[in-house]
């Protein structure tokens, strides 16, 4: 798993450091940014965080052996990967909506590119969260509950770079 | 209080310092643009290295599996410097 999260820092990474480049590059994208949402970004930080607590809880339960925590504590994982695409979809169609689109700027394709990578692994996520959550409950592959945590983490990790250089710095 | 409690107090702690770090970034964000960038990043690093360290458990697994993330941040630190130079020639009306 480790393998995996060290690969994807290295997508995240490049995408993340290509952005910043070109935003040190052109001063002027501070004014794009101003139409972000940052109290919609913000919660969106705040289901992630605490995502990652349920997830790690889970964990814990699943080295005791307690299925019913197990399972409780990942559906409620999966409901907040439901709750962050939710904010997300809501942001974006106002974005679309006011005309800021993939194609608007380098600005906005940046965006759209970090932010839909990242929504596509919040989605791979709570896939694999729930296909887990099968075995667990009956309490086979315990282990793997680590393994979809870890996955997890890494997601909320790059929300917590992405949150500060879209929605934040203006 | 058994072990299994203070493990997930414990984790429920982390989280509630990684609210405080959010709330600041965003007081943060108010202040002098210099500074708060500075705050905001600062911020952004250690609420990382904290859901590494305590959430995914870097700092009690073995060494090795911290240099497999920090090999990692050498190759994007390489890829970095590799492409700043193609970057910084981008003509003004490609961003725009």
């Amino acid at each position: 798993m480790w393998w995996l999260i060290a690969s994807e820092v290295v997508i995240f990474g490049g995408l993340i450091a290509c952005y910043v480049l070109y935003r040190v590059r052109f001063p002027e994208w501070a004014e794009y940014a101003k139409y972000t949402s940052t109290p919609l970004g913000a919660l969106n930080t705040l289901v992630l965080l605490t995502s990652s607590l349920t997830v790690v809880l889970a964990h814990a339960a699943a080295e005791r052996k307690e299925l019913a925590k197990v399972t409780r504590y990942m559906s409620i994982t999966i409901g907040f990967g439901l709750m962050f695409l939710v904010v997300k979809s809501i942001e974006y169609t106002t974005e679309i909506h006011h005309g800021y689109t993939f194609t608007k700027n380098l600005f906005w394709t940046f965006y759209y590119s970090m932010t839909g990578l990242h929504a596509i692994h919040v989605i791979l996520g709570m896939v694999a969260m729930f296909i887990v959550m099968l075995g667990a409950r009956k309490g086979e592959n315990l282990h793997r509950v680590e393994m979809a945590g870890l996955y997890w983490h890494f997601v909320d990790v790059v929300w917590v770079f992405l949150f500060p250089l879209l929605y934040v710095a203006k | 209080m058994s072990d299994s409690d203070s493990h997930n107090s414990s984790y429920v702690y982390t989280w509630l310092l990684l609210v405080v770090l959010l709330g600041l970034s965003l007081v943060a964000a108010m202040l002098n643009k210099v500074v708060a960038l500075s705050v905001i990043f600062a911020v952004a690093v250690f609420k990382a290295a904290i859901v590494c360290g305590n959430f995914m458990h870097l700092r009690m697994e073995p060494r090795w599996l911290t240099g497999v993330v920090l090999f990692a941040v050498i190759v994007l630190a390489i890829f970095w410097f590799g492409v700043a130079p193609d970057i910084v020639m981008v003509p003004l009306v490609v961003a725009k």
